[in-house]
This record gives structure tokens, sequence and C-alpha cells, in this order.
């Protein structure tokens, strides 16, 4: 069964975002969030995540030292806030350095078709 | 299925695939997030139960959102029974160690005895090599040992791996699958202790059985005051049993292994149970009804060593003849009470 245009177009697509959503996850931290917060910060931002997605992410992040998490058991509902850290700081420049770089050069390339 | 209940079930669902070290917090999280999500819708139309089955369908199948949290790499054996299998493994691999070492120090004292007082250095040579033997032993029983457990292990990843990838696959969950699915009480939590227990036990048993059987006999003084032991089972015919006889043994290490492996009561865990339990009764009743693999002539060989036995010979043969008849009774009452406890439980318990 061949895949139609645009359903290449959704899977392609949603492989350049599975590349970017810690970038704009680790943009989002400089203050500290629960998860749910998060989820409606990144779509109302644009860039709408399942929580199903984003929930073990943060897991990751964490265990990687990225974020630090904290519960907050003070209000009606006790909720788990993230937060980044320095090497988490660190990472993300780096990535946008990254990204910058990305950008022109795709920019370059995909401005005429080819590369000068 | 009320909808609390059937949030708690799929939080449930999900952090049972977790390490344990992470399902109490991720369970935490994820029901604080189900309430966050309950609570932005509602003031739409839908109802609750409604919503909450929105909510989960979105999160999606457990097995899919635990493999998510896990990062779904391959594994001989995954993070789920990771603990369960370090835990068996000590166990079986203690006792190994510790039951050969025993079987070598028995060996070695009944050696001595039985040794004549032979010159130095043959003496020092057949010594060395007892303890080689003895050593090669124990080598061989933990690598045995440890390669059973995993593989054990393994066949179980594997058919859980292969559970989660049925239902995780397409839309094919829904959340009123959960109806099936209730949390386990306390009482369907396996008692590790008995298994533990049982391992141990069988170890033992093994190690008695193909190394010491002498050992299992009547201890009996003779007139002189010297120990003397009858072997109730015949030793020169033993060896031909033996086989079929570990087989049992394995069988028995298997059923404690998936116990503690699988850690609760399920239908599925009772009907293994039962089956490997009839498997083991079947050749432990063809071992042990047969007159040959016991000692016939236990009362005779008493009496001539002790003469209290002498007198009562008669009756006590009539007793060991009933004895030796009716071991495999007991057994069969056995195995029948544990296949029968373990059903029962599943039935109870669970149903997955």
């Amino acid at each position: 069964m061949m895949e139609t245009p645009e359903e290449i177009v959704s899977g392609l697509t949603q492989e350049l975002r599975r590349g970017t959503i810690v970038m704009c996850v680790l943009s989002q931290l400089a203050e500290p969030q629960y998860g749910y917060s998060l989820v409606q910060r990144l779509c109302e931002a644009g860039m709408p995540t399942e929580a199903g997605t984003l929930y073990p992410l943060l897991r990751r992040l964490e265990k990687q030292g990225l974020l630090g998490s904290e519960w907050e058991t003070g209000g009606a509902k006790p909720r788990k806030y993230y937060a980044i850290t320095p090497m988490g700081k660190e990472v993300y420049k780096r990535l946008c350095a990254q990204w910058q770089e990305m950008e022109r050069v795709i920019g370059h390339m995909t401005d005429g078709g080819e590369e000068k | 299925m009320t909808t609390e209940e059937m949030i708690e079930r799929y939080i449930y669902d999900v952090v049972r695939r977790l390490p344990a070290d992470q399902r109490n917090d991720t369970g935490l999280e994820l029901r604080s997030l189900v309430d966050d999500m309950l609570e932005e819708r509602g003031d739409n139309e839908k109802t609750r139960q409604e919503n909450a089955e929105d909510i989960l369908r979105e999160l999606g199948a457990p097995s899919a959102l635990a493999g998510k949290y896990r990062g779904d790499k391959k594994y001989l054996i995954g993070p789920k029974y990771y603990e369960q299998y370090w835990f068996v493994l000590k166990i079986v691999l203690i006792a190994v160690t510790v039951g050969m070492v025993i079987a070598a120090i028995v060996q070695g004292v009944a050696w001595m005895i039985d040794a004549p007082a032979a010159a130095g250095t043959q003496y020092v040579g057949s010594a060395a090599l007892g303890v080689g033997e003895a050593i090669g032993n124990t080598v061989l029983g933990l690598v045995q040992g440890f390669a059973w457990v995993t593989l054990i292990f393994a066949l179980v990843e594997r058919y859980s791996v292969k559970l989660d990838l049925k239902e995780s696959s397409g839309s094919a969950w829904k959340p009123q699958d959960l109806k099936d699915r209730p949390i386990p009480s306390e009482k369907a939590v396996v008692k590790k202790g008995e298994s533990v227990a049982g391992i141990v036990f069988t170890v033992a048993v093994i190690i008695l059985f193909n190394l010491i059987p002498y050992l299992m006999g009547l201890w009996l003084t003779d007139g002189e005051g010297v120990m003397h032991s009858v072997p109730l089972f015949n030793l020169e015919a033993l060896p031909a049993f033996l086989p079929v006889l570990n087989v049992c043994f394995a069988l028995g290490i298997l059923r404690e292994t998936l116990r503690v492996a699988i850690g609760r009561h399920t239908l599925w865990l009772g009907i293994v149970t039962a089956v490997l339990n009839m498997i083991a009764l079947g050749l432990s009743c063809a071992v042990f009804f047969d007159p040959g693999v016991w000692n016939q002539n236990l009362i005779d060989q008493a009496a001539a060593i002790n003469t209290n036995f002498a007198g009562a010979a008669a009756q006590l043969n009539i007793f060991w003849e009933y004895f030796t008849k009716f071991f495999g009774c007991i057994l069969i009452f056995a195995f029948v009470l544990d296949s029968a406890e373990s059903l029962y439980k599943g039935i109870r318990y669970g149903r997955v």
C-alpha cells in the first residue's frame, strides 16, 4: 500500500518536531512548571504536544540531569514541578547555537534550490 | 467500574510495567495529570466518565505509555522483571553454594572415616582430588542455576512483551478494557517467603539425592555406641532414577521462580502451576511407587546393627512396607493441594 503525499509529509513533520521538542521544553522551564501547565504553554506557543509524550520526556530529561524536579504539596493537588538545571542551561545554549547553524545552512540550501 | 476505579486501574496498569523505584512517583504524577485534564474539560457537555475515557484514550494503551517511559529498549530481562530476577538468582546461587559446601564436608568426613589409614602421600593426593572435585561440582551447580533462572525469566519477559504488543497495536486498546483488570488486593500478592523456602528446600534435596544419598537413612548406634546409617533408598538402584527425579525438582524450582516473577496470583499462573505440578506428580509417582527405589532390607539391616530393632523386626517390617507403598500418596496429596490452591487464588484474584 502506497502512502499518500499527505501521509508522507505528516510523518516527516512529526520527525522534525520530535527532534526539536527537547529544545522547546528546555526553553520554557527557566521558571518551574508542572507537566500539564507545560502542555498548555507548548500548545499556546504553537507547538502542541501530547501529555503522553511530554510526561515521559520530562522524566528522561530529569534522569539525564537537564531538569530538576520538586513536589509541591501545598496546594489542593500535589504537583511535580520541573525546572532547568545549570547543566540543562548549558545544553540548551549549545542546542540553540546548533539550531541557528542548521537554520542558516538549510535556509541557504532551500533558497533557490542549491547551495551557493 | 466507576470513573475513579477506571483511572486508578489505568495508572496501576502503566506503573506496574515500570521499574519499582519509579512506580510511586510516576503514579502520583499521572494522577495529577488526569485530574488537571478532567478539570479543564469540566464544563463541556460530556459526562465525567466520557471525559475520563477520552483522556485515557489520548494517553494511549497502558503498555504503550509505559513503553515511552522506559524508552523501550530490547531486553533479555527488562526493568519490569529485573528485581525479581536478581532476587531469585541470589537465592538460587546462595542455596547452591551453601548446599554444595555442606555436601563436600559430609563427603569429606565420610571418606575420612572409611579411608584406611593410608600412607601420607597417597592420603594427601586423594584429599586434594576430593577438594578439586567439590570445587568443580560447585562451579557446575552455580553455572546451571544461573542458566536456568535466566532462561525462565527471559521466557517470562518474552511472553509479557508479546502481550503488550498485542494490546498496543493500532487502536485496539480502549478504556473499557480496564473492567477486567482490577488492581490486585494485598491478598493476591504471592508470598515471596514461601517461594524462597521452596527453592532453598528443593536445592537442598537435589544435592541430597545426587551427592550424598546415604545421609537419608536410619541413624543407629550399635552395641559399642558407634553410629551407623542404614539408607532408606536402594543406593545401587537410585542412580537410574536420578534423571527423572531431577526433572521433578527442576519443575519445582521453575514453579516457584514463576511465582516470584509474576508476583501475584493470576489465572495464567494458576493453570501453569497446576500443569507443572501434574507433570512432576506423574514423574515422582513413577519413582516412589516403584519398590525398587526403596531399601527393602532396611529393617533387617537395622536389626543387625541394633538389637532393639531385632525384637520388633516383624512389626517394623510391615510398617516399612506400608510406608514405601503409600509414600507416593502423600506426594499426590501435596501436589493436588498446591495446584488447587493456586488455581483457586488465580480464579479468585486475577483474570489477566
